[in-house]
């Protein structure tokens, strides 16, 4: 707790410069609570320099991300600005509703993503399993009373199970490239996401 | 006021990693809006996506500065209009679930007892609609080509599987075959990747209705 309260005064002393400088960046731009108060910054007092912040370490990061998803150079950039206008524009949401900084500023990357394919008449690309499942199920839904309690639901997971998950879906690896990685077959990774997607629905439920 | 009608779980981490088009992602977050427990699903997935980011590598920018960034920044500050209609959509489908109306909504009355609305957030592969139904209006018995997504949004309706209330996720596929019926007056977000066929005896002229 001591760490969180030194990066807070730190940030709110006017040496920021001096703190980018330091060999403590790397934890500071680990540190949500860092990123937190550059957005409140934007929000209250218009900083460009907090803004500048977020920008010099997200957007490189945005543009990977971006590019992953065999966008071109200009129309990665382009949504990277898009993110950005939009960064400041709604840094008073965030504030109102705190939370983690990554989680906002890829929620409005992956909006602009979907928003930019949308315009474009390009399909949203899925995931091989999702196509299968839409094949074989009956109804992507389920009729349940759902479960209220607090603990959170992916960390009850198995491990490699979690690890799938994360791999697929946000590394966004091919199932195949998947299974080299973690030096299992096609089948098992096929099986461990089923197996995921199973779980969460039974832990959704309350475990039905 | 929870929901029993939710989406799965593939449908949720798919909404979040971002592999769901527009208007079918927006479904599922008006779902969440109103069920605690998809949001906090949603909510974790979304966090996943998150750190990883913030664990991708970099890659340089081309073309894009700091202070470009500005300048477009004032540039569109000038312009009020800049929200795309994605939002005013979204907005429109908020107002309802959370304030039961919105403005502005124009809708067109194609019986004494329903309504719709073509909504401009579709893209090429979908169609979506605002419904409304008077209380006691029975849609025809109908089939659906392809996917239908809905969510109720006010009111509730209720077939033979059921029945839905607000903020309910229904999905039903083209093997599904069923006439839904206003419990009151009901207003739903429908999406369909295929526009939906009736089967009854009116169900040619409905057809012409639809079109």
């Amino acid at each position: 707790m001591t760490n969180v309260v030194a990066i807070k005064s730190s940030l709110n002393s006017t040496k920021m410069n001096d703190v980018e400088n330091s060999s403590e960046v790397s934890d500071l731009t680990s540190s949500n609570d860092y990123w937190i108060n550059c957005l409140v910054r934007i929000a209250q007092k218009k900083d460009q320099h907090a803004f500048k912040l977020l920008f010099e370490f997200f957007s490189p990061k945005l543009k990977t991300f971006y590019l992953k998803h065999r966008l071109s150079d200009v129309q990665a950039e382009e949504l990277i600005q898009e993110t950005f206008i939009s960064v400041w524009r709604f840094a008073n949401y965030f504030e109102e509703n705190k939370g983690q900084v990554s989680t906002w500023i890829y929620t409005i990357a992956r909006n602009k993503k979907l928003d930019f394919f949308r315009k474009n008449g390009r399909q949203v690309e899925t995931t091989e399993l999702v196509t299968e499942d839409w094949a074989v199920q009956n109804g992507n839904q389920f009729d349940s009373q759902m479960n209220l309690e607090l603990s959170a639901f992916i960390p009850q997971l198995p491990e490699e199970q979690q690890e799938i998950i994360q791999k697929v879906y946000f590394e966004e690896l091919s199932h195949q490239k998947a299974a080299d990685d973690l030096n299992i077959t096609l089948g098992t990774v096929k099986g461990r996401v089923r197996s995921a997607i199973n779980n969460l629905n039974k832990l959704m439920r309350g475990g039905k | 006021m929870s929901c029993y009608h939710h989406p799965d779980a593939s449908v949720i981490l798919n909404a979040a990693s971002g592999q769901l088009p527009t208007i079918h992602h927006l479904s599922i977050q008006l779902h969440a809006q109103v069920c605690e427990t998809c949001q906090k699903l949603l909510s974790e997935f979304e966090q996943k996506g998150g750190e990883n980011l913030q664990q991708l590598s970099d890659s340089p920018l081309v073309a894009l500065t700091f202070s470009a960034l500005l300048d477009k920044i004032g540039d569109t500050e000038q312009d009020s209009k800049a929200s795309t209609e994605t939002y005013d959509t979204q907005r429109i489908l908020e107002d309802i679930l959370m304030k039961g109306t919105s403005s502005d909504l124009n809708w067109h009355w194609r019986t004494r007892r329903f309504a719709e609305i073509p909504l401009s957030a579709n893209d090429d592969n979908f169609e979506a609609k605002l419904i409304y139904f008077k209380k006691g209006f029975k849609v025809p018995q109908h089939t659906h080509k392809g996917d239908e997504v809905t969510i109720v949004l006010h009111g509730a309706f209720s077939d033979d599987s059921g029945t839905y209330k607000r903020g309910d996720y229904v999905h039903k596929t083209s093997l599904d075959r069923h006439s839904p019926i206003a419990e009151s007056d009901c207003i739903c977000l429908a999406i369909t990747n295929a526009p939906l066929k009736f089967t009854g005896t009116f169900g040619p002229v409905l057809n012409w209705f639809m079109k």
